[in-house]
């Protein structure tokens, strides 16, 4: 066990905590619900930013990201660069529309927007179900994301970093609800950017400079300083697939479109874009970057996803590295945290309180069915990840691109296709469902292309044709949607 | 109403333009660049790609946000009827620019 390194990761759990708690306490403004699920939609420009990015940074792209770096090279870094339009697209396409239309339904989630879109509860429920099924799968996988890397770094077993770390995320979010989650992302965002500055600057001096580092690189294989990757690993169809995967997609993901309910008006999403794109671009870069010119500093890596807090042990005092671990650990509760949050938005809102409860229940009882539900969400997902089964690793691949292609086009063809009814919305969701799934689980790529794109594809298919062969929505909801 | 929709609109339409543009600069600086030039011991084709690149366009995205980005009220269902009271839309903004 290293006390340098633990006393900084636990002030930071401390911190994180306390937060939770001071948030709690400020007087609520909107209902329970409202509040707790949505910020009462106060969100300025700057948390905006952060809480985009660092629900986006997950731990993927802070462990899995520069481990893969440390093994393609500079290749992989090129590939991350695709993420840099994700911010303005996200907010750009989906933004106005969005908050518009949810200010004039007052749509606190996806699935409410979804219900005033096609007036269909049919929709609703495949959603919520779709929702549950792929966030319960990440949070599982971030979990065990974050146990690891406590357990790499500070010696503590599995078990117990798996406890400590679930216990601290799940605190902040029940107590603070959405606003704490928000506020937390904004700080973990500020902390993985300076986290990464500082680590990149770190390894270029231990290193000896760029150039140095090139030669060393080149050295070790030629492969690694070019576009294409070692054995051309990073085909043209591979990044292509990225491109969609990673940037356009992004577009349908749900936690980052909640986003888009809950800011404070149209300047807040401005600089929201601005701050973010700029953010996004840096950490990314910095990241994988970091990752990339690990190979010449610590070149024996077994396990490449270990890259990251192998270096900051290597190049930086420990008092800082503890300080900056902070970084990766922010990245994986953040991720958590705002899928905690939606998870217990779909049971509560979407399903209990539409469908389930004949009477409208009291206050005090949402408000404790709220958390409640949260807890326990908690509990099923740390239960998981305590013995984690093998399908786990699949599961994460499967939800990322699975919760694209079923919410994509029902999001943007429903905000910008009038003619788009309940029937093209469904045969969409189950279309990229059924598409995705049989396409990863029998591995088929067609023409080398990720199952992303094949069942994108069909679904938007499925989506203009479903509609086209039915009635259109009806007047009430064209006017909504701005037409007549 | 169907002002803030054509806004919209507008601006989607901006944002996967920009992105678009971004997919093919990248694509150029990435492939089309000799991969064995170097620039101060840099590969030429990583600086523009990697660096380069996405700076211009983290400057045009700002660019597009200033100049073609509208600030409009979103809780307001009628933007336009400046003279309602209606108190509540703390920054509805400048009137003028939407119509």
């Amino acid at each position: 066990m290293n006390l340098e390194l633990i006393l900084p990761l636990t002030c930071y759990l401390a911190v994180m905590i306390g937060l939770g708690f001071w948030l709690s306490r400020r007087p609520q403004q909107g209902s329970f619900v409202q509040d707790y699920f949505l910020g009462n939609r106060s969100m300025g420009g700057f948390v905006l930013a952060m809480t985009m990015v660092a629900t986006y940074a997950s731990a993927s792209s802070f462990i899995g990201g520069p481990g893969a770096a440390y093994r393609m090279g500079l290749g992989w870094v090129l590939l991350a660069m695709i993420q840099v339009p994700t911010v303005w697209l996200t907010l750009g396409v989906l933004g106005k529309q969005f908050a518009h239309i949810a200010r004039r339904v007052n749509a606190l989630t996806i699935n409410d927007m979804l219900y005033a879109r096609y007036r269909s509860p049919l929709v609703v429920i495949l959603a919520a179900l779709g929702l549950l099924a792929a966030f319960v799968a990440t949070m599982v996988v971030q979990f065990i994301g974050g146990a690891r890397l406590l357990e790499t770094v500070t010696g503590l077993p599995y078990q117990g970093g798996l406890i400590i770390f679930a216990t601290t995320v799940l605190l902040y979010t029940l107590i603070g609800g959405f606003r704490a989650v928000v506020v937390t992302d904004a700080i973990q965002g500020v902390l993985m950017l300076l986290g990464t500055l500082v680590l990149l600057a770190g390894i270029l001096h231990a290193g000896g400079g760029a150039s140095a580092m090139f030669t060393a690189l080149a050295e070790i294989d030629p492969d690694l300083v070019q576009p294409r990757g070692p054995d051309g690993f990073l085909s043209t169809s591979f990044m292509l697939s990225f491109w969609v995967l990673v940037c356009f997609g992004v577009i349908g993901l749900p936690h980052s479109a909640v986003r888009c309910l809950a800011y404070k008006d149209s300047k807040a999403m401005h600089r929201g874009i601005i701050i973010g794109t700029l953010v996004g671009a840096l950490l990314m870069f910095g990241m994988h970057f970091a990752g990339a010119l690990g190979r010449v500093l610590v070149p024996e890596l077994t396990v490449p996803d270990k890259v990251m807090p192998t270096l900051m042990l290597t190049v930086l005092p420990p008092i800082v590295a503890g300080l900056f671990l902070a970084g990766p650990m922010a990245a994986i509760m953040s991720t958590i945290d705002s899928q905690l949050i939606q998870a217990s938005a779909t049971l509560v809102k979407d399903l209990y309180l539409n469908y389930l409860s004949r009477t409208p229940p009291s206050p005090t009882a949402i408000k404790r069915a709220s958390r409640l539900v949260t807890l326990v969400l908690g509990l099923v997902v740390l239960w998981a990840a305590l013995s984690p089964p093998d399908m786990i690793i699949w599961l994460n691949l499967l939800a990322f691109g699975a919760l694209q292609a079923i919410f994509f086009w029902p999001l943007v063809l429903g905000l910008y296709w009038w003619r788009g009814n309940a029937t093209g919305a469904l045969a969409s969701m189950v279309t990229g469902a059924v598409s995705y799934g049989l396409l990863t689980t029998f591995g088929i790529k067609p023409l080398g292309l990720h199952a992303i794109v094949p069942s994108l594809t069909l679904s938007g298919l499925a989506y203009v044709f479903g509609s086209l062969l039915t009635a259109p929505p009806t007047a009430e909801v064209r006017q909504l949607f701005g037409r007549d | 109403m169907t002002n803030i929709v054509s806004i919209a609109r507008r601006e989607a339409t901006l944002s996967v333009a920009l992105a678009v543009l971004y997919l093919g600069g990248w694509w150029l600086s990435a492939y089309m660049v000799p991969p064995t030039l170097m620039l101060g011991g840099w590969p030429l084709w990583f600086v523009l790609s990697c660096l380069f690149n996405p700076l211009l366009f983290v400057v045009l995205c700002v660019l597009m946000v200033r100049y073609c980005f509208k600030t409009v009220a979103l809780d307001d269902s009628e933007p336009e009827l400046k003279n309602s009271p209606d108190p509540a839309s703390k920054n509805s903004p400048r009137p003028g620019e939407q119509s």
